[in-house]
Parts: structure tokens; sequence; C-alpha cells
């Protein structure tokens, strides 16, 4: 403790930080509970920087121990400590903001003082006076304190403190001189409108949404819109328009209907507005809107808005054609209906083709879209032809010249892994009449593949990237074509497989995830080709480390057991070992693991007598996973990390 | 957290499923009857839970259904727990063609044991 006091500043730092962790030890103990009136007693002293250190200390050791080691009457003495110091008469700027940093700590131990409604009264008025500091990051704090004060008190905000808050926040998210305290106070909304998400769809009594933003709306909502202008970064940056949006989608979702009117006026004005700035804010009034109001009129909405989309994702304007195709992206994931219409499909498909060749942001974007609107529209083997039919081609083969850009190849860019992925899901949902276009696909990918592993591809810096890529497109082609992949193919592609496991001495998941597309492809015939592939499976088994590699894995000898059967028994011996080594190791994923345990059932329906051997361990693991099963959901979380499963 | 339960649920029921289904091809329980009791046992804690959606249950009834059709007659005493004919109640009453079925299915084969 007198280190405290010394002169020399990271000695008082020093010495806060032991008294912080020795506290965390002895107080949920009930020992050395005089530490906390001796620190006060230094706090409220005159000496600046035993103040400060003591202050400090409090702040740490709120830091560090748990909710139950303070009783009432030490938080209580806590606070006297440290809201004398974060009050307007105190000019010292260290003494103010330690005092403020140590309360930011403390506000969870306070629920007591904040049921007292003058109590309550007197902290948020120093909080909301901190928040009005000159100083940049006293006010960055307090508003982190509002903040902490809002997630931990979600009951006791109603009333006249919703109104002191609004005040706070509101003139914070209005200035242009802090964007970072700017960014705090929507979060504050943010924050509210996430309990009031959950309290609503929880539907608990004791619990009730008290309807804050309901209250708060008529004010809030316009100061939310107007913020939208605000674009200052980057895309893809947060900066106060994107918080503003989000927080906006989040009152949508709460309010509904409720604000589809003002939004919508503003959505109207601002996209065919020449500002930039305004068409940006525009759409993303409008996307705010996607999750909240019924879903009737919103779809009405979005047909009525099409075309003022479709001509923003034309605009001269990079920003804006990219916040198009991002809207777009964000309809199509959530609203997806509205696009599948046949007389919609045709136009937004076509102006998606033609926007691929934009600018990354942009064709990134469109990818995205293209790939909800391709599994809004699928499952497609079910299906004689779906409209993606229409367009199948066209599509494949400008989404494969996409990822082969020269932009694609970017760090910064994911467009070609966003292309192949699109590839890989417009080809899983290909209707019937579609699949006679994947042979030369088939080809095409093989071939790119081949390339890849015999030095001839045109990017050779980025061939682990491609073939991985190329192996999750070869996985969906190949399952589409069962029955049209001959034995001696598969070996062949098979062996380039291998040979890029030996390149890139590893074995990598899409690999796995191809040949197991090629097994599905030629099912038994496959038989022949696990001598030379078994040893790489078993290696990919083995690697539980590796999350996707072991699922992977999982996932291959899961269909082994469905497409070989009885035929399965004689690799018994070697994978079920390698399959309870996943669920035994306490460090597999626990996804991974549940798959490990359905491929043992798989083994055991699969194979009959021949599992019977194994059988005994199987209904050992399978008991110990029923009675975790049964746990409260607390338990179960403990129990993971003690437990095998 | 719940999904990962409901999951874990879902997987050693199908699992079971597939044991049940194994040993009745392979013709011999021996391994299997020492765990029976405390599956049935399982089976009863998953129908009382409440948060137990029908999907689940519906392989629960399905199962039993599998226990009857290996073990018949044998394992009377368990078929006749009270909470197996109100399983087979709450699932018959669903509004799914499938799972009447599969309720229906088991109360067949049950009965036919009972006998």
């Amino acid at each position: 403790m007198t280190a405290l006091a010394s002169p020399q500043k990271t000695a008082r730092k020093g010495a806060a930080q032991v008294i912080a962790n020795i506290a965390a030890l002895e107080l949920p103990k009930n020992q050395w509970h005089d530490v906390i009136p001796s620190l006060v007693g230094a706090a409220q002293g005159t000496n600046k920087d035993f103040k400060i250190a003591s202050l400090q200390t409090l702040g740490y050791i709120c830091e560090e121990v748990e909710k139950s080691a303070l009783s009432e009457s030490e938080v209580d003495l806590i606070l006297s400590a440290i809201v004398p110091n974060i009050m307007p008469n105190i000019d010292v700027q260290e003494i103010k903001m330690t005092a403020i940093m140590a309360l930011y700590s403390c506000i969870p131990f306070c629920s007591k003082n904040f049921k007292v409604e003058k109590e309550k009264e007197l902290l948020l008025t120093n909080i909301i006076n901190c928040i009005q500091h000159p100083d940049d990051e006293i006010k960055k704090k307090a508003m982190q304190c509002l903040l902490e004060v809002v997630r931990c008190y979600y009951d006791y905000i109603g009333g006249k403190t919703l109104e002191l808050l609004g005040h706070a926040t509101f003139n914070e998210i209005k200035k242009d001189d802090n964007e970072e305290v700017a960014l705090q106070a929507i979060e504050v909304w943010c924050s509210i409108c996430d309990e009031e998400i959950d309290r609503i769809k929880k539907n608990n009594l004791n619990e009730p949404c008290r309807n804050y933003i309901d209250t708060a709306h008529s004010v809030l909502v316009p100061i939310l819109l107007d913020s939208l202008k605000k674009i200052e970064v980057e895309e893809g940056d947060w900066d106060v328009s994107v918080l503003s949006a989000l927080c906006l989608s989040l009152v949508a979702e709460i309010l509904k209907d409720k604000i589809v009117d003002p939004v919508l006026a503003f959505a109207g004005k601002n996209m065919i507005s020449t500002e930039w700035k305004d068409k940006k804010a525009g759409m993303l009034a409008f996307i705010a809107l996607l999750k909240g109001p019924n879903r009737n009129n919103i779809n009405n909405l979005i047909v009525h808005a099409l075309g003022t989309f479709l001509g923003l994702l034309q605009d001269p304007k990079p920003k804006v054609r990219i916040t198009a195709a991002w809207a777009f992206n964000k309809i199509a994931e959530s609203n997806s209906e509205v696009m599948i219409q046949p007389n919609i499909f045709p136009t937004v498909i076509s102006a998606f083709i033609a926007s691929l060749r934009d600018v990354p942001m942009v064709s990134s974007n469109i990818c995205a879209a293209i790939h909800s609107v391709a599994t809004a529209l699928g499952p497609g083997e079910s299906q004689p032809t779906s409209l993606l039919s229409t367009v199948f081609k066209e599509l494949l083969q400008a989404l494969w010249s996409n990822a082969f850009r020269g932009d694609a190849f970017s760090e910064e860019s994911t467009l070609a892994r966003n292309s192949f992925e699109t590839i890989g899901n417009i080809i899983q949902n290909a209707a019937r009449d579609a699949i006679p276009s994947l042979e030369p696909v088939f080809k095409m990918v093989v071939e790119t593949f081949a390339s890849t592993v015999n030095g001839t591809f045109i990017v050779p810096a980025h061939n682990a990237d491609f073939q991985g890529y190329l192996c999750s497109v070869l996985y969906s082609v190949s399952v589409k074509l069962t029955g049209k992949i001959s034995a001696k193919m598969a070996s062949d592609i098979l062996d380039l497989i291998i040979q890029s496991f030996a390149q890139r001495k590893s074995v990598y998941d899409e690999g796995i995830m191809a040949c197991d597309g090629l097994l599905l492809a030629i099912s038994k015939e496959f038989k022949p080709l696990m001598t030379k592939f078994g040893p790489y499976l078993a290696y990919a088994l083995g690697n539980t480390e590796d999350t996707p590699l072991s699922r992977a894995a999982v996932g291959f000898v899961e269909d082994l057991s469905h497409e070989f059967e009885a035929e399965m028994a004689p690799y018994l011996a070697e994978l079920v070992p390698l399959i309870m080594q996943i669920i035994q190791n306490k460090d597999s994923d626990r996804g991974v693991k549940l798959s490990a345990i359905t491929a043992l059932g798989d083994f055991a329906f699969a194979t009959n007598k021949a599992f019977s051997p194994y059988l005994p361990s199987l209904l050992e693991i399978l008991k110990g996973a029923s009675a975790l099963s049964l746990q409260p959901p607390q338990e179960v979380f403990f129990q993971l990390f003690h437990s095998i499963f | 957290m719940p999904q990962y339960i409901k999951s874990l649920k879902e997987c050693v029921l199908e699992a079971y499923t597939c044991i049940v289904i194994s040993v009745k091809e392979a013709g011999d329980t021996t391994i299997l009857d020492q765990y029976v009791k405390d599956i049935f046992a399982y089976l009863e804690q998953l129908s009382i839970q409440p948060e137990n959606d029908q999907r689940l249950l519906v392989l629960v009834v399905g199962l039993i259904a599998d226990f009857v059709g290996l073990y018949g007659k044998k394992i009377q005493t368990l078929l006749a727990l009270p909470f197996i004919a109100k399983l087979i109640d709450l699932v018959s009453k669903s509004a799914i063609t499938e799972n009447k079925k599969a309720a229906r299915r088991a109360q067949t084969l049950i009965e036919k044991a009972l006998k």
C-alpha cells in the first residue's frame, strides 16, 4: 500500500495492479476487507498522486473481483471516493479521468444504487457532465459508462432517466466534432434495442420489454436518419452512418410498421438526389426496414423501389454502385421471394451479370446476391426446370471469368472466393435440365485444377487458394454428375488431388471434400481407390486440431458407409479407432464430435454383425452423451470443458 | 448452447436407432441387453422435457418402435411405462402426416407385444 504513494508513476501503477490481484484472491474468502476503506481514505485525501493511484486501484479491484466479493456498503464506500472526483468542480484532468475509468469498472456492482432514484440521478448526472467535458478522452470514457449503465440496468432507465439519457446521447450524435463519442452514443441505443428484441422474443413476464424505443422513437428516428449522411470512411469500415443504419434496422425490428412512413419518405427523397451521400443514405434507410415491417408490405415496397435500385447500380459514382450492390445483397438475403418472381427475375439477373464486371466491392456483393437467389430457387434436383436454368450457362461463364480477373487476386479482395462459392451454390441448386451443361464445366474445373498441380496455372502465387476453391466446385459438380463420371476419370482426378497434397506437404479440407464428391459420383467403384486415398483419409481423421479438415474427413466416412453399405466392413478396423479418437479428444470441435458419433451409428447400420466388437464402446459413449444432454445448458457448457463432449 | 444440446440429443437418438436396426440384422442382442433399461430411462426423460420439439419426440417414438421390433414381448415391462402411451398420444395428434404414421406404427407394434 505504501508503494501507492511512491513518487514514481510506474511504481504506483504496479502497486495498484498487485493490490488488485491480491484483493481478487482475498476478498472472496472474506479477507482483507480493510483494503477498501484504506483506498477510499487515500482517494479522498489531498495528495494528488496517492489519490490517483488509489482511485486506479479501486478500479482494478472492481475489474478483478466477482460481484459477490463486495458488499453493498463497500460499493457505497467506493462510490463515495469516485463520484466526488468526477464532479464539475474537479479541474485536474488526470484525477477526473482516473475516477471515470474506475466508475466504469464499478458500474456492474452498483445494482442497489441504480434502484434508488436519488442515487441513480446523482450517478447519471455526473456521468452526463463528463460527457460534456471538453477533454475527448473523458467524454469517451463517460459515454462508455453510460453504455455500461444501459447494459447492466435496463429495467431502471425509464422515465426521467430515459429523458436524461436521450438528451445526452442525441446531442453527441448530432454533433460532428467527435466521431468516437457519437458512435458510442448510437451504441447506447443499439444496446437498448438488443435488450428489447431479446425480451420480446423471450416474452417472459418477469423480464418485460419496457418500450423505451417506442417512447424515444419520435426523436431517435429522425436523428438516426440525419446521421445516415455522415459518411466519412472507406467502404466496409464503421462510421456514424453505418452504425446509425444498424441502429435503425434494430428499431425497425422492434417497431415494425410504425416507422415505415418517415423512413420511406427519407429514402424516397434521398435515393433520387443528385448528391452521392444522399443516395447512399437513402439506400441505407430503405434497407434498414427489411427485417421490421409486415413482410408483404416490405416486399411491395421493394418491388416499387426496384427500378430505382437498378438505376443506382449503374450510377457514375462507385460508392453509390457499391451501396446499391450491397442493398441487393441484403434484399436477396432476406426477401429473395421478390427477386425470384418470374416477371422480376430476368431483369434483375441480367443487371447482376452486367455488374459482376464492376469494381471488386460491387462484384463481391453481387456474387453474394446471386448466391442467395440461387438458394431461394433450389434445391434443384427435384425440379425438372427452374428460373436458374434460363441463365445457367451465362451465369457460370460470368462468374468463372470473374474469379480469374486481375483484381480478384489482391489481398483485400475476396472476389475469387466469393465467385467460386457462388458457382458452387448455383451448381448445387441446378434443376435437372441444367445438368447436361455441367459436363463441360466439370472438364474445365478439372483442367484448371490440373494446371495448378502441374505448374502451368496463370497465377502461381495463388495456387493453394485456387486449389481449394476448385476442389469445392469439383465436389458440387461431381455430386450432380453422379453416374456420369467414369471410375478412370475419378482415379485420374484423385491422383491430381494426392499430388497437390504432396506438393503442399499437407492434406487440406477442400481436397478431402473433392474426393467425397468423387465417392458420391461413382459409389462402390471408389473401392479400388481406397488403397491410394486411405493414408490421406487416416491423416485427416487423426488431425483433430484442424477442424475443417476433421469435419471434411468425418463427412467422407459417413458417405463411405452410405455408399459401400456392407462392403464397409473391411475398413472398420482402421476407421473406427480414428473416429473414437476424435470423440475422446477433449480438444476436438464439438460439432465434429457429433458427426463422428453419427458416423459410428452409420457404420453399425451398414455392417451389422461386423460392428459388434465396437458396439460396447459406442454404447458407453452414447450413455455419456445422453446423460450430458439432459443437463441444464449452463451445466452442459461447464462440462464441455471437462468431459469429452 | 440450446441448439448444440438439441443436436446432441438428435445425434444420440439416431445412433441408437442405427444400433437397434444393426443388432436386429446381426441377430444377437447380447451386447445391447444391458443398456436397454437405461436407454428407456433416457427416452422417458426426453419425453417430459418441455423444450423438446416434435421432431425429437418423433425420433423417440421411432426408436421405441424399433426396440419393439427387436425385442417384442421381452420388453413388455418397459413398454407398459406410462410415459410411452402419453408420448404416442401426443405425437399422434401432430399436424404432420409422417409423425402420425410414426405414432401409429409404434402403437400397433406395442399393442402386439403387450398381448
